[in-house]
């Protein structure tokens, strides 16, 4: 398996209070694969991706990454798994403002041996012709579409995607997971996406659905449909 | 309840204002420290001379002048001093007898000698350990010590007059009363008068002097280094210390600036709803002008009190080299309002300039924050995109606050120079004593007599003989030596090392210095005592930094100046010669000095100590204050890179890395920074003292400031680096969620 988490529980403390984010989750992907969390807010969705990104760690369990225990790794190995394996796409796009469009997609790529022409990328997301403007300067959609690429230009093995739609309206939201689509199928790169919108699970080959920390089903898709079909 | 916002945000940002706060603090207590010291020298040196009848002159004669007659004639009052140097182990002790009416004594403690008595100078007690009621021994006679003295005319209570430092710990003066006098000196090679008065015709009065009773030495005030060295140091320390608190003033005004302007930038969206909900821009203003309020508060008031309190000990540490008795400590109101009240100046512009830019827009625009446009349009340069990333990165992130790079600049090249000083004004100051007396005067021992002698009864010796004069137009008092022609105590150099035969007219690189002279320029001189001229044409400059020397051979000398052929006042030696004393008014042991000048580097060891730790600790505050700037308004963006897989120091490179550029630049300006204000200081320390200090920052000088200063940078780094591992990647997630 790609990547296989074993009882993994994660408890934060909040004022006097522990909340149990998550508790004892076992799954397992493989590569290539289209994957999405499902889960209202506070359902430990975010948590599961942090810990998997190798932002976050377990209390217990494992996780293990191709062929990795990255739950044992100290900070700086993990600094080292997230710069080899990972991409990450916000729901708030997290670009960096005071670089352009093509510095911020160049930002990956220089952490990268084998990555993916800056220029093509952008090109792919539609936004080559916005390579010199800055963050602030473009719409959300087209945020969205450069911390795609972003992602995807150092070619990593996986990307984790915090409700990437989550502030966009439709027709950018349909633009964007079209985009994640061509991704997975043009790189065979593995996708994550954690949301609370349903319709997106359409489109996935895994659904991973957590109601307050816990595992409530993991499921197949046998017959997913293309971003083009989702509809909400 | 909205004026508990700064302090509130102090303490969130404490690692950048207390950094602001403790630069304040320095500026105040160092010009303080500084300023009340010197008006406390100043006005209790004033009161001194003014009270104790500090003489205008003195002049010695061969034979005993009429006091009354010469009082009547010039309206002067005169008094003769007598004294006698007692010696012990390695130590000597200049008694006077007591004076009533010129360069009377004031007993700091203790009371006035009585018969049996004697009173010493403090600091020599101190660095021997002698008390009031202990008895000493003079040649086999016991004396009590009645109190400590202070003497108008021995301020700076040097043992010869040539001697550049004080040595309390082997010389000091003291005064007994003439009767017991009388028991150490049988008869007396000269005499020696004290004159209070201004005489006119100074002139006409040495001339009468000299036809009458044969004038030996004549001395004004002005040129008596026992004096006038207060005069000079308390001149040359006032610009150094505003220099000094000056220059920290404005440097933390600079980062108060930059700090207040970023965390009212930070707050735009505060502040916009304050004055969309009615607050005035005055109500708003007074809000955030209370962060200088507060620096000053913290900074400039305990800095401006210790500064006070610290002074009595920097007075003490003044006044052992200068011997200044500080009669009544001065409570200086003037410079306590300047140092504790100038800071509120500087902050306070500071702090309204920083909000002023923000309150000037529309409360839309402070609401949105405006920021980022203005660098849309800045940074787009076109040049960067052939760099790689990381440096493009770091550039950018440079080219968006100029100014923090220009602060860094600014303080580490002060520091630099700071450091330099301390540094260079140690070592010219071993230079000029090493390289002076062991490379050029290679005599140990130097004689003057009171006469003129023509038989050179004392084999391995070496004849000399000297003349005092004034440059034609100016008080520069000159002394031109005649000496061997292939002397081997004397050893002159030029400038490339190599000795020079003495033929014309050669003179010190100090002279050439104070009077701007060259080879072959014409120097008018006219005789101190007999007031003849002379046009002298110099023919070399010698690398000789002490003394407002010429040198001629001996030949040459009284040739020039009408002297018998082969006459000669003084000798110098290798070994100690015995010339009976009453012949002599001057024996100078070259082993005292350098006693002298061993005893006070320790005390010049610790002003260089403290300068080490000032700039090490100004460079390393304003580097650190504005990298850990850097990283709390970058923590967002940092935390993104470090998601994406960027190391620490790799984040350190790309946002701080140009602080190494500015450090390094900085540093390289301090060096021609530096060479301007030694001119200056200098010019105005140096001008009226009969050396130069050859002040000249050397490779190993630069190399020493450049490691205590990087050493600085590193740990300013190390912290800064440290603060970045600390931000975790899951901060962006968070406010994400939140």
């Amino acid at each position: 398996m790609f990547i296989q988490v074993e009882n993994v529980s994660k408890v934060y403390q909040v004022g006097k209070f522990k909340v149990n984010a998550l508790k004892n989750i076992n799954m397992s992907l493989e590569r290539g694969k289209f994957c999405v969390i499902l889960g209202p807010s506070g359902s430990g969705k975010t948590t599961f991706l942090n810990i998997i990104g190798g932002i976050d760690r377990p209390d217990e369990g494992k996780v293990i990454v191709d062929g990795e225990e990255i739950t044992g790794y100290d900070d700086k190995a993990l600094t080292n798994y997230r710069r080899r394996k990972l991409g990450f796409v916000f729901q708030f796009y997290n670009l960096v403002n005071s670089l352009t469009v093509y510095e911020n997609v160049l930002s990956t790529k220089y952490l990268s041996e084998d990555g993916l022409d800056p220029k093509e990328v952008l090109e792919v997301v539609g936004m080559w012709e916005h390579r010199d403007k800055y963050p602030f300067e473009i719409s959300g959609g087209e945020q969205q579409r450069v911390a795609i690429a972003r992602a995807v230009v150092k070619n990593p093995a996986i990307i984790l995607c915090d409700e990437p739609t989550g502030a966009l309206d439709f027709e950018n939201a349909k633009k964007v997971l079209r985009l994640l689509e061509d991704i997975n199928r043009k790189y065979g790169t593995t996708i994550i996406i954690a949301t609370h919108n349903t319709a997106i699970s359409q489109m996935s080959h895994k659904i991973i659905k957590l109601r307050s920390g816990e595992l409530t089903e993991f499921v197949d898709n046998a017959t997913p449909l293309s971003a083009e079909e989702v509809v909400w | 309840m909205l004026n508990k916002i700064p302090l509130r945000i102090m303490w969130r940002d404490k690692s950048h204002f207390i950094g602001i706060i403790l630069l304040v603090f320095l500026a105040s207590f160092v010009y303080n420290i500084f300023s009340v010291t010197m008006t406390n020298v100043d006005i209790n040196y004033k009161n001194f001379v003014e009270k104790y009848k500090q003489e205008n002159f003195h002049f010695i004669t061969f034979f005993p002048i009429d006091i009354e007659e010469i009082e009547k004639k010039y309206n002067v009052e005169i008094e003769e001093k007598f004294n006698f140097d007692y010696n012990y182990d390695d130590k000597t002790i200049r008694f006077f007898n007591i004076t009533e009416k010129v360069n009377n004594p004031l007993i700091l403690e203790g009371k006035i000698p009585s018969l049996g008595e004697v009173a010493i100078d403090p600091n020599f007690s101190q660095n021997n350990n002698l008390k009031i009621g202990d008895t000493i021994n003079i040649n086999g006679i016991p004396f009590k010590i009645s109190g400590y003295v202070a003497l108008p005319d021995y301020i700076y209570i040097t043992k010869n007059e040539t001697d550049i430092l004080p040595d309390p710990s082997h010389f000091g003066v003291g005064i007994m009363n003439m009767e017991d006098m009388k028991k150490f000196i049988s008869s007396v090679a000269y005499r020696y008068y004290m004159v209070r008065g201004k005489v006119n015709d100074i002139d006409s009065f040495k001339a009468d002097i000299n036809s009458k009773y044969n004038l030996i030495s004549f001395q004004e005030k002005d040129e008596n280094w026992r004096i006038i060295v207060t005069e000079k140091k308390v001149e040359s320390g006032k610009p150094l210390s505003y220099v000094m608190a000056f220059t920290i003033l404005l440097i933390s005004s600079l980062l108060l600036f930059i700090v207040l302007r970023r965390i009212i930038n930070s707050m735009h969206r505060e502040i916009g709803t304050l004055y969309a909900l009615g607050y005035t821009k005055g109500e708003i203003t007074r809000i955030y002008i209370m962060f200088p309020f507060y620096i000053w508060l913290f900074g400039a008031i305990p800095g401006g009190i210790l500064g006070y309190i610290y002074s009595d000990s920097f007075i003490n540490l003044y006044v052992s080299f200068i011997s200044v008795p500080i009669v009544e400590k001065i409570f200086p109101v003037k410079d306590l309002f300047v140092g504790i009240f100038l800071p509120i100046v500087f902050m306070g512009f500071s702090g309204f300039f920083a909000i002023r830019d923000l309150l000037r827009k529309k409360v839309v625009e402070i609401i949105k924050g405006e920021a980022e446009k203005a660098f849309k349009v800045k940074f787009r340069i076109g040049f960067l995109d052939k760099l790689s990333f990381k440096l493009r990165i770091m550039i950018k992130h440079a080219l968006l606050h100029p100014s923090r790079e220009i602060v860094i600049i600014l303080g580490v090249a002060f520091s630099a120079l700071i450091l330099m000083y301390g540094i260079t004004a140690g070592s010219a100051l071993s230079n000029l004593v090493y390289d002076t007396f062991q490379n050029t005067f290679r005599y140990n021992y130097m004689y003057v007599f009171n006469f003129y002698q023509k038989d050179h009864r004392y084999p391995n010796s070496e004849r000399f003989n000297m003349l005092s004069f004034y440059k034609e137009g100016t008080k520069t008092r000159i002394t031109i030596y005649g000496i061997e022609k292939k002397s081997q105590l004397i050893v002159l150099r030029d400038n490339k090392r190599n000795r020079v035969d003495l033929e014309g007219f050669v003179i010190s690189q100090a002279l050439a210095d104070k009077l701007n002279l060259k080879e072959g320029d014409m120097l008018k001189v006219i005789n101190t005592i007999d007031g003849k001229r002379y046009s002298l044409k110099i023919s070399k400059i010698v690398d000789l930094f002490v003394g407002n020397t010429g040198y001629m051979n001996l030949e040459e000398f009284n040739k020039t100046f009408g002297l018998e052929d082969g006459a000669f006042i003084g000798l110098y030696s290798i070994d100690k010669l015995n010339i009976p004393e009453e012949e002599l008014i001057v024996s100078m042991s070259k082993s005292d000095l350098m006693k002298a000048f061993e005893d006070s580097t320790e005390s010049v060891n610790q002003i260089l100590q403290m300068m080490y730790i000032v700039s090490f600790f100004m460079a390393f505050i304003i580097i650190y204050i504005l990298s850990s700037l850097i990283i709390t308004e970058n923590r967002k963006t940092l935390s993104i890179f470090k998601i994406l897989g960027f190391r620490d120091g790799e984040l350190s490179t790309m946002f701080l890395g140009f602080n190494n550029i500015s450090f390094l630049f900085g540093f390289l300006i301090g060096i021609p920074l530096y060479s301007s204000f030694i001119k200056y200081i200098v010019n105005v320390a140096l001008r009226d003292l009969d050396f130069s200090l050859k002040m000249y920052a050397g490779f190993k000088d630069i190399w020493l400031t450049f490691i205590i200063l990087f050493g600085a940078f590193i740990l300013s780094k190390y912290l800064s680096r440290r603060r970045i591992g600390k931000i975790s990647p899951a901060i962006v997630i968070k406010e994400q969620t939140e």
